[in-house]
């Protein structure tokens, strides 16, 4: 029992010095690293100041020569003006029209050729 | 034409073409959804691009304002050639006469492209299709018929026809270009007014300066124009022309019988255009009392055109009777209008085409 309460005693008092030792290390100040002082490089060659005035570019850009080429798929317009604005009005049905003037017999029946001239012409004209 | 083929729309690509896209009605007027012939008419323009070109200027903008520098429209060589001899254009009476005999010849557009022209009684050509070139029969020929088309076509009998129809087949739209139907932009008076249009050099450019090694075109180019070498033979002289109207107040004009005739004489529409001292002339059909009906002297100052004129005769060949020999030509005074071929009272408007001696022979 003696032995056992010695080695107990033994161990507490190892862990308590243990402890000691340690945490007095752990909350010693570390010694401040001075910073490195940033040191700005300076350039080796001082810019020159410009001594002329700016020289505009050698090269004007040249304008086009030709007027763009349209697209090729567009298509080209054969008549020559502006095409057909869209009517204000409807146009009325021309169905009437067409219904007779595409009759063939029903124009041989009915036309008249209204020209007329005079039987008093003679010789060519 | 028979009287239905003139109004007879028998074209289906003209109807679905963009050419119907107003529709009848929207060109022509009319009266829609009636089955009535004569109520259906009503209002109805025959020829709705007689004024300005009518609903084709709607897209053909830049011909449409040509147009008015088309001598085949404004027929301002009817006009120039009047005037010059004394038409006044103010005088009713003449205004009368002008308006019932002379602006029938005014080409529209439709009268080209679409129907025979009214001068030749008109009528849809193809069914109302609208053609871009125009018909050689039915539209050139139409008003062209009398003179030039026999020419050309070899139909005057006894004298060939141009070789550039009987070989190369070409129509008058291969000579002449565009501009000679719808103008340039330019006020031409007449039609010997500007630049030569078509010009034979054009096509035929070594001809120029003895290009071509013949030693006539360079001895004569600048003197004789092409046709008075080149023309097969004769051709038609129109005369004595009257015009009036009948009992019904129809129209008419009678003429004297053609003849033919092949007179080579001064150039009367001589300019820097065309230099030549030679050309070969016609006879126009006018007459100093053309108008007689009308009223008396309306061509006052008729002696200042003459009546023998320049005449670009379209029976062209290589070799032709006149070309084959140089005294074919030189020393032969019957090629040559003289004033023996002249009526005494037209003798002064001659006077500066009539050719008192002609070029010795070599």
């Amino acid at each position: 029992m003696t032995k056992h309460l010695q080695r107990l005693f033994s161990i507490g008092l190892l862990v308590v010095v243990g402890s000691l030792a340690a945490g007095c290390a752990g909350s010693e100040p570390a010694t401040p690293v001075p910073p490195t002082a940033t040191v700005a490089v300076q350039p080796t060659d001082t810019p020159l100041p410009p001594t002329d005035t700016p020289v505009p570019p050698t090269d004007t850009p040249v304008p086009p020569t030709d007027t763009p080429v349209p697209p090729t798929d567009t298509p080209v317009p054969t008549p020559t003006g502006t095409p057909l604005p869209p009517t204000a009005t409807p146009l009325p049905s021309a169905d009437n029209c067409i219904a007779c003037h595409t009759d063939q017999g029903l124009l041989v029946e009915i036309a008249v050729d209204k020209t007329v001239k005079s039987e008093e012409t003679e010789g060519e004209g | 034409m028979e009287a239905w083929e003139k109004v007879y729309v028998g074209s289906e690509s003209f109807l679905s073409s963009i050419h119907n896209q107003q529709n009848c009605i929207g060109c022509h007027g009319g009266i829609p959804e009636t089955d009535d012939k004569a109520a259906a008419h009503q209002g109805v323009v025959q020829d709705p691009t007689l004024a300005d070109a009518g609903p084709c200027a709607t897209c053909h903008s830049n011909e449409a304002q040509l147009a008015d520098t088309s001598l085949h429209y404004n027929i301002g060589g009817y006009k120039t050639v009047l005037a010059a001899r004394g038409m006044d254009f103010q005088d009713p009476v003449a205004q009368e006469a002008f308006g019932s005999h002379c602006s029938s010849c005014h080409a529209t557009c439709g009268e080209c492209h679409i129907s025979r022209p009214r001068s030749a009684d008109g009528g849809l050509v193809a069914g109302h299709e609208a053609k871009k070139v125009a018909s050689i029969t039915n539209t050139c020929l139409a008003c062209h018929g009398g003179r030039v088309g026999p020419e050309y076509q070899g139909k005057n009998q006894g004298v060939k026809g141009d070789v550039h129809w009987l070989k190369g087949g070409m129509p008058c739209t291969e000579c002449h270009p565009v501009a000679d139907f719808h103008g340039d932009g330019t006020e031409y008076s007449h039609r010997f007014d500007g630049p030569v249009s078509p010009s034979c050099t054009g096509c035929h450019p070594d001809v120029s300066g003895g290009q071509d090694g013949v030693v006539q075109h360079t001895l004569h180019e600048a003197t004789v124009a092409c046709q008075v070498c080149h023309s097969a033979g004769p051709y038609k002289s129109c005369f004595n022309c009257h015009v009036g109207k009948d009992e019904e107040g129809l129209a008419y004009f009678k003429t004297d019988p053609s003849q033919m005739t092949f007179k080579i004489g001064h150039n009367p529409v001589k300019s820097d255009d065309r230099p030549w001292d030679y050309v070969l002339v016609r006879h126009a059909p006018a007459a100093r009392d053309t108008f007689v009906f009308y009223g008396e002297n309306l061509l006052p100052d008729y002696d200042n055109v003459p009546t023998w004129k320049y005449a670009p005769v379209h029976n062209i060949r290589r070799i032709t009777p006149q070309n084959e020999e140089c005294n074919n030509c030189h020393g032969n005074a019957a090629l040559f209008l003289s004033a023996a071929d002249v009526p005494e009272d037209e003798l002064e408007a001659n006077k500066d085409v009539i050719v008192e001696k002609a070029p010795p022979a070599q």
